[in-house]
């Protein structure tokens, strides 16, 4: 890593007694990463940056800009700037106003003001808007403006708390490929919320998955995607399927593992667990082969079948009342809901999560340890 | 838990000291005063005291009581009876006859109530022009003793207070959703079925804001009761102020202001009960 | 279906000549010749004249409209910063205090008349403005107060850290963002404060001290004695000065729609 811009360390934060909504997080940040706090909404990642931004004070723990402890000061002397999740465009102003409001603050003179508002509109793309009102703006062009409002302060560190949330799926799309653009051509570091694992592929250098005021796992779109090291990264990035299973038997890297309806091998690398041992897997469900002619794998019947964003997705249920889902592009598929088929996955497709040496970096070592 | 140092307690203290000196100050002292024996020329002689709050069982203090609460529960139903078609009617106009209709509403509240009492004077006097129309229509031939009358009160407290129940109606049916009333005649409520299940019903917190706004200052508006009702209605209100001016009783006084005090909050409480019920039900 | 029927028209127009009338009957007999508000007996401008000639009529408008003006200065400063202050502070005192501050709205005007009277003399306030202004301040905080505090509340918190964010102090985020925004609330907050003040007798008559009158009180005590139609004069005046100043602000206000448009 490169020249680190923001370091938390150990925060934590509740807001009703005993109720931690941050339970002791740490996190690293390197100068113009683009890193991405994705989480189900209450994960506490708003709060993350609220804390960053200096409008939430950590009850415990500290945070660090470019190397000096800013944890208690107070958000105007903070070198961070937020784009609000409903833009917070003020609406007395024009859009020139808005956008030159912290210049203003800083006494920047007008004429200097007046130029740098005109490069930043140019920036977002949205030249001769100066005059313009809030209200007079639509969700795409908003958000332009909340981006400039912030980046027209030079800060070290750009908070982003869902911006594209109220925006249709199309503007989404574009302003990702904009935001991204903007983020290489400053160089700024943006951390960036969202509920979406999509737009966090797309977008970060790193992705932080929070759940539960804690950090699941800290890594690269690849890593997150293709290793999860637990259950609820594989479910929730993923779509993963989770399997219960013991080992039944070794064979190099590879282990037989019984799941209560058959068994399957599985590729589990060099951290092979020993027989009898009780593991946690995830598959995706695009990794699940079925069998129509139930004859080969292990044992189920079609629940549900159902078609969504070009997949099909058939629900299996297991004979221990777990469910698993299968889906493939196209809708050729001859099962019928009831039948009983059989299904299996390459040894590879399988990964092993939630074992005890899997646990993120923002864990605070010595506490709980995950099921 | 570490919090937040606080840069806007500047801005809360003057109300924080404006509202612990001049309301709770002088609230608690009313109180410490209804508690005194009273001294002659408006002294006071602190030694604890009931005998205040005893003389206001004797009879004709109840009766003050009673006709005080008579006249609030009198005035404060017709002002419901003719206030709640009002502000209904007015939340069902177009968009611009309501401004307008609002416009008209609040303009005699730039009035001087007095003057406009001195209006309806001018109209219910011996000689005025109530008695003169009537007169000239054959309907009386001497004229009707109308003012300093109780009916004058009357008239008086519901013209005065009358705003306020129709913007209070007003504003919370303003607010009502107008498809609900459709949906329940689509589904085969009659008109009036539909007014008393739906647009009352979500209206009656509008009607109950109303009641208080109009009850509790009717309890205390002796000058109305002065002006148009002569000498012949005492009030509370007429009570307390002639104590505290000619009669020199202070701590009498206050003790009245007690209780008049207690009366009205407990009808607060019970506005406050009934509206928390009704949110409880999911219809407020 | 959202339609009023014939019915409601009538209604309405019914109540709302029963509203204006006794301003009509007032306006009308202004203009009248005789003392006596009997019959109209021929046009005059004699008590227009009078009421100018009354100097203690008057004071007690001077002192009024100072009044007026005064309390709803500090009740818009003390309202609007508490307001302000009760959105941002979570004390526990913070409900009680509210309760408390806007009790004067919801105790009879009597009660609190004469409670500050007694107030007073037991604190030894001299009896005049000074007594005046506390207690009509006493009345206009709370309207104040609501006002903008339901204003706060349709606010977007996030506007106000926006501000901070974007380098502002606490004050200064105020000041720019926060009180351009509540304004409009303020504004409307303070005409009724001053609506309030101006026609306020009962208050009024328990604080004011031997020697101070405001218009309220003129006119009260004239009502109880002997009425001259100077008070129709004054009226009079007063609406058309009313009227006058809607005529402005409507005027003005579709200038500025046309011109800003």
């Amino acid at each position: 890593m490169t020249e680190i811009c923001l370091e938390l360390k150990n925060i934590q934060k509740s807001f009703t007694e005993g109720e931690g909504v941050l339970k002791g997080i740490s996190l690293t940040i390197g100068k113009g990463e683009f890193i991405t706090l994705l989480g189900a909404s209450g994960c506490g990642k708003t709060t993350t940056l609220r804390i960053i931004a200096g409008l939430e004070r950590p009850d415990a723990g500290q945070v660090f800009l470019g190397g000096k402890e800013v944890t208690m000061l107070e958000p105007e002397v903070r070198d961070v700037n937020t784009v609000f999740q409903n833009y917070a465009l003020f609406p007395h102003m024009t859009v020139a106003e808005n956008i030159g409001y912290g210049l203003k603050l800083k006494k920047v003179p007008k004429n200097e003001i007046k130029k740098r508002v005109t490069e930043m509109l140019e920036l977002v793309q949205l030249p001769g808007y100066e005059k313009r009102r809030p209200s007079e703006l639509s969700g795409g062009q908003k958000q332009r403006v909340a981006i400039a409002r912030a980046l027209i302060n030079n800060p070290k560190v750009l908070l982003l708390d869902e911006p594209l949330g109220a925006l249709d799926l199309q503007l989404r799309r574009t302003m990702q490929t904009e935001l991204k653009r903007l983020q290489k051509k400053l160089g700024i570091t943006f951390i960036y919320i969202t509920h979406d694992q999509e737009e966090a592929i797309n977008m970060s250098d790193r992705i932080a998955v929070m759940n539960q005021g804690r950090f699941e796992q800290i890594g690269t779109p690849d890593e997150i995607y293709n290793h999860p090291k637990t259950s609820y990264v594989a479910t929730f990035v993923g779509n993963a399927n989770i399997l219960y299973g013991t080992v039944e038997n070794r064979e190099g890297t590879k282990a037989l593992v019984e799941f209560g309806c058959g068994s399957a091998l599985v590729e589990m690398g060099q951290k092979c667990p020993s027989p009898g041992e009780k593991v946690t897997l995830a598959v995706r469900s695009e990794n699940i082969l079925l069998d129509e002619s139930g004859s080969i794998g292990l044992e189920a019947i079609v629940k549900e079948k159902s078609f969504a964003a070009g997949q099909l997705r058939v629900t299996l249920k297991l004979p221990g009342e777990e469910e698993v889902i299968a889906s493939r592009y196209g809708i050729d598929s001859n099962v019928a809901v009831g039948q009983k088929v059989c299904w299996n996955f390459h040894p590879e497709a399988a990964v092993l999560v939630d074992c005890k040496e899997n646990m993120a970096q923002g864990e605070a070592p010595g506490e709980e340890t995950y099921a | 838990m570490r919090r937040r140092r606080n840069g806007s307690v500047w801005m809360i203290l003057p109300l924080y000291i404006f509202t612990l000196v001049f309301v709770a100050g002088p609230l608690l002292y009313m109180f410490a005063l209804s508690l005194a024996m009273p001294n002659e020329t408006h002294g006071v002689d602190w030694n604890f005291t009931l005998e205040n709050y005893k003389r206001i069982l004797d009879t004709v203090y109840l009766n003050t009581f009673a006709q005080s609460f008579k006249l609030a529960v009198t005035s404060t139903v017709i002002i419901c009876m003719t206030g709640y078609p009002f502000g209904y009617y007015m939340a069902r106009m177009s968009e611009s006859r309501k401004k307008r209709a609002m416009l008209f509403l609040m303009l005699p509240f730039w009035v001087n109530s007095l003057i406009r009492l001195y209006g309806w004077i001018i109209i219910l006097q011996n000689k005025g022009i109530l008695n003169f129309i009537l007169k000239k229509l054959g309907i009386i031939e001497k004229p009707l003793k109308l003012l300093y009358s109780y009916p004058a009160i009357v008239i008086g407290m519901v013209y005065v207070l009358l705003p306020f129940m129709v913007l209070s109606v007003y504003s919370s049916a303003e607010k009502l959703d107008w498809s609900l009333v459709e949906a329940a005649r689509d589904l085969g409520a009659s008109r009036t079925k539909a007014f008393w299940t739906v647009t009352f019903k979500l209206t009656i917190p509008g009607l109950l804001s109303g009641v208080i706004l109009t009850f509790i200052p009717s309890m205390g508006l002796f000058f109305i009761a002065d002006i148009l009702g002569g000498n012949k209605i005492v009030l509370v209100g007429s009570l307390i102020q002639e104590q505290m001016t000619r009669g020199g009783n202070w701590p009498f006084a206050a003790a009245l202001a007690v209780v008049l005090m207690a009366l009205t909050t407990i009808m607060i409480i019970l506005y406050r009960r009934i509206t928390n019920v009704r949110e409880l039900e999911g219809i407020g | 279906m959202k339609k009023n029927g014939k019915f409601a028209g009538f209604y309405l127009g019914l109540m709302f000549f029963l509203m204006y009338l006794p301003i009509g009957v007032v306006v009308v007999f202004s203009f009248n010749e005789s003392k006596l508000p009997v019959r109209f007996t021929g046009f005059s401008l004699q008590w227009y004249e009078r009421l100018f000639g009354n100097s203690a009529m008057q004071e007690a408008l001077v002192n009024s409209l100072i009044l007026a003006v005064l309390s709803c200065l500090i009740s818009a400063v003390i309202g609007t910063l508490g307001a302000v202050g009760l959105f941002r502070i979570h004390w526990k005192t913070k409900g009680v205090l509210e309760y408390i501050s806007i009790l004067p709205l919801m105790i009879p005007e009597i009660i609190l008349g004469m409670v500050l009277m007694a107030f007073f003399y037991m604190l030894g306030l001299p009896f005049g403005m000074l007594t005046l202004l506390i207690g009509h301040t006493v009345f206009c905080v709370p309207y104040i107060l609501m006002e903008v505090k339901a204003r706060l509340a349709g606010m977007d918190p996030s506007l106000e850290e926006a501000a901070r964010d974007l380098g502002a102090g606490s004050f200064r985020a105020f000041w720019d963002i926060t009180l351009p925004l509540i304004m409009p609330a303020v504004l409307s907050g303070s005409l009724l404060a001053f609506a309030m003040s101006m026609d306020d007798v009962v208050i009024s008559i328990f604080v004011n001290g031997p020697k101070l009158s405001t218009l309220p009180i003129k006119v009260y005590t004239q009502l109880k004695t002997g009425v001259t139609p100077e008070i129709n004069a004054l009226c009079t005046i007063m609406l058309g000065l009313i009227l006058f100043i809607l005529f402005l602000y409507v005027f003005f206000g579709k200038v500025k729609s046309r011109l800003f448009k």
